[in-house]
């Protein structure tokens, strides 16, 4: 039995698990909004193992699950059953918030027990700090945007004489949020394509900045398992996008073409996935007009169909590949 | 500065034809004619400087050359690097997680057969597109039932030709096609007079809605080629290189509940209920006209459009299994839409 945790509404699942029906291999699926009851954990010199009951009855034994992917989100136990004993109009706060957070940890040790199954990815690995992943990327050899988090203005002029332009970037999550203004609707992202120096303050929100790379295209990698399915995307042409691949363009879509990474880029690359404990993972990296590859990030949880469908990877199935307990 | 080169992208596939060629933008998912001689060039330089391509084709040429090579950067086709050794060929394998990806099933009066066990097996065999054929009246409540028992199915999308009815407004179809929007398309046939309506709040803005005054009560309209009905992608262009675009794992079901690849062709497999549609996939006389794809095809094979091309076994000129669809207007030949 193969086991999946994900968000509900992941279509990436959705296409992984039509193979596992054609190949005839039992799956089982939780999505995040399920609250799971806990039936057991066990923990002695024999085994590691959990059973967990969904709403509809069905019981999920780990000593059955043959291969497990985390595709996204977290796993949910039933809080009814565990708090509403406890709690009445009396009860304190603090001690639901005590409750809450034994909850909290109890669903990591079921992380922890699943990430010991043949896996795709853990939980534990869904949200990696970027500036661990910088770090962990310069270890294994990998080229990285000289980057600076500062408040200070005069930190900042002094990092933009030694690399150039800079741009800037959340430190760890972007948002994107609309305001209305005089004149309507106003989108604001919190990243910039390139700073602008006369209008930095002298004090600020922490900011991320790097230096802005002359590329002469970007590439998308899907590693899965030290195999890698490589994306270059041609976006330099379009104003609109010369800096992030993620301010799309619709009418005309940034060229996108399978491409074959370099060996040594491969061996740095897997060397990274592995210190960061991932099965897989989207890899965003940077070609200068030099033939430099700079490293960029690592999504263990991004959307691989960008990746997949306009080079006719087929990554579902050879996701669904990697599930199967006797390939 | 060191030399660039020209190279094509690999989601740009050029198709030689017997007078002109394509250039098949399977990302844009569009398509431009070129000249022959273009397509000569492309296949004799897969890289290129303009200099090379004056020096081999000659100073006279020259104006003609750099007007290809406008058209292919203005089409952005290609571009201009150094070294291209690392951009790899489009893979062009074709498979699908479904034994079956599409269906036909027709119905009139004389209908003896019930759908839903029906589409029980579609759903089994994990079929996306499903179109169903009314050739006459249907009750407007069953045909809600019906799409009703496909809500939770692996069908995706669902054409429908609907015979017009006094039972239904123009308000009723398109409150249908909200409710079920799995409906891609419904064409209500035997109208009073053509009409289209585009339905703002249908997700892809299609003519979901399309009225028709043609009176469709037999299969016999079907296997109409035109380029109205090319489709210039990945998908397409790479099940259109091995299999057959129209019959590749098919399975219909046609008036009298017959089970065939599809209901215009004459060969049947049995009627359902007695046979089922699993049991058919089994028999290789079923399953074989799904690999005749067009560079099999006489005529087809020369031409320029036959991989985005859709086709058509049941009509073909002379009634032959390998001639061309004989709804299809187009002479390779001369390049010309009769
Ligand atoms: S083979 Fe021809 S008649 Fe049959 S479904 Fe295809 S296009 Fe229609
Ligand atoms: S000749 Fe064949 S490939 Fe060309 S348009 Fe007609 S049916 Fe399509």
């Amino acid at each position: 039995m193969i086991l999946i945790l994900t968000s509900s509404d992941d279509q990436s699942t959705l296409e992984v698990i039509q193979w596992l029906n054609f190949y005839g291999l039992a799956w089982v699926k939780i999505d995040s909004s399920t609250p799971l009851t806990l039936i057991e954990l066990i923990l002695d010199d024999k085994e590691e193992e959990f059973i967990v009951e969904t709403p509809s009855g069905d019981r999920i034994d780990t000593r059955k699950i043959t291969a497990y992917w985390y595709r996204r989100g977290h796993l949910k136990l039933n809080l009814k059953y565990a708090l509403e004993d406890y709690l009445n109009d009396d009860t304190q706060r603090q001690f639901e918030q005590h409750m809450q957070a034994e909850i909290n940890v109890l669903i990591d040790s079921l992380h922890f027990c699943l990430a010991k199954k043949k896996r795709l990815n853990t939980f534990q690995t869904a949200d990696l700090n970027k500036h661990f992943v910088l770090s962990k990327a310069k270890d294994a050899g990998l080229k990285i945007p000289a980057t600076l988090v500062t408040s200070y203005k005069s930190v900042f002029g002094h990092f933009e004489l030694e690399n150039g332009s800079l741009i800037s970037k959340a430190i760890q999550h972007g948002i994107r949020f609309r305001l209305h203004e005089k004149k309507g609707w106003t989108e604001y992202l919190t990243y910039t394509e390139s700073v602008d120096a006369s209008i930095v303050p002298d004090l600020f929100f922490p900011t991320l900045f790097q230096s802005k790379l002359d590329k002469a295209f970007e590439l998308r990698i899907f590693y899965l398992n030290d195999d890698f399915y490589t994306m270059a995307i041609f976006s330099q042409k379009d104003e609109k996008t010369a800096v992030d691949f993620r301010n799309y363009n619709f009418e005309k879509p940034n060229r996108t073409i399978p491409y074959a990474l370099p060996e040594e880029i491969k061996v740095k690359l897997s060397a990274l996935m592995k210190s960061l404990k991932l099965e897989s993972g989207s890899i965003d990296m940077v070609v200068t007009k030099n033939n430099v590859f700079v490293f960029l990030e690592v999504n263990p949880v991004g959307q691989y169909g960008m990746v997949s469908n306009p080079c006719n990877y087929h990554l579902d199935q050879k996701i669904a590949h990697y599930l199967n307990p006797s390939p | 500065m060191e030399q660039k080169y020209f190279k094509l992208f690999a989601n740009c596939i050029p198709v030689k034809g017997a007078s002109r060629s394509i250039i098949c933008d399977l990302q844009r998912r569009d398509y431009q004619l070129i000249p022959n001689s273009l397509f000569d060039l492309l296949m004799s330089f897969p890289l290129f400087t303009i200099t090379e391509l004056i020096d081999a084709y000659g100073e006279n040429e020259r104006e003609t050359l750099i007007e290809y090579v406008s058209f292919l950067e203005e089409h952005e086709f290609g571009g201009w690097l150094n070294d291209h050794s690392a951009f790899q060929p489009l893979d062009l394998t074709w498979f699908k997680p479904s034994e079956i990806t599409n269906s036909i099933i027709d119905w009139n009066k004389d209908s003896d057969f019930e759908f839903e066990p029906i589409f029980n097996e579609l759903n089994d065999l994990n079929c996306q597109y499903l179109q169903l054929r009314f050739f006459d009246h249907f009750k407007k409540v069953r045909l809600e039932e019906l799409l009703t028992s496909l809500d939770r199915s692996s069908i995706l999308s669902i054409e429908i030709f609907f015979h017009d009815s006094l039972e239904f407004t123009t308000n009723d179809f398109q409150r249908l096609l909200r409710r079920f929007p799995r409906i891609t398309r419904l064409i209500v046939h035997s109208a009073k007079e053509n009409r289209y309506f585009n339905d703002p709040e249908h997700f892809l803005d299609l003519i979901a809605l399309n009225y028709t005054t043609q009176k469709i009560t037999d299969e016999a309209h079907c296997g109409e080629v035109h380029s109205g009905y090319f489709s210039c992608n990945i998908d397409h262009f790479t099940e259109a290189k091995q299999f057959n675009t129209c019959l590749n794992k098919k399975i219909s079901i046609d008036k009298k509940g017959q089970i065939c690849n599809c209901p215009s062709m004459t060969q049947k497999f049995g009627k359902i209920g007695d046979a089922t549609l699993n049991a058919t996939l089994i028999n290789e006389e079923f399953t074989t006209k799904w690999s005749t794809n067009k560079d099999q095809i006489e005529t087809c094979k020369d031409c320029e459009f036959r991989y985005i091309c859709s086709d058509c076994r049941a009509y073909t000129e002379g009634n032959l299994p390998l001639s061309k669809p004989a709804k299809c207007n187009y002479d390779p030949y001369k390049g010309e839409w009769n």
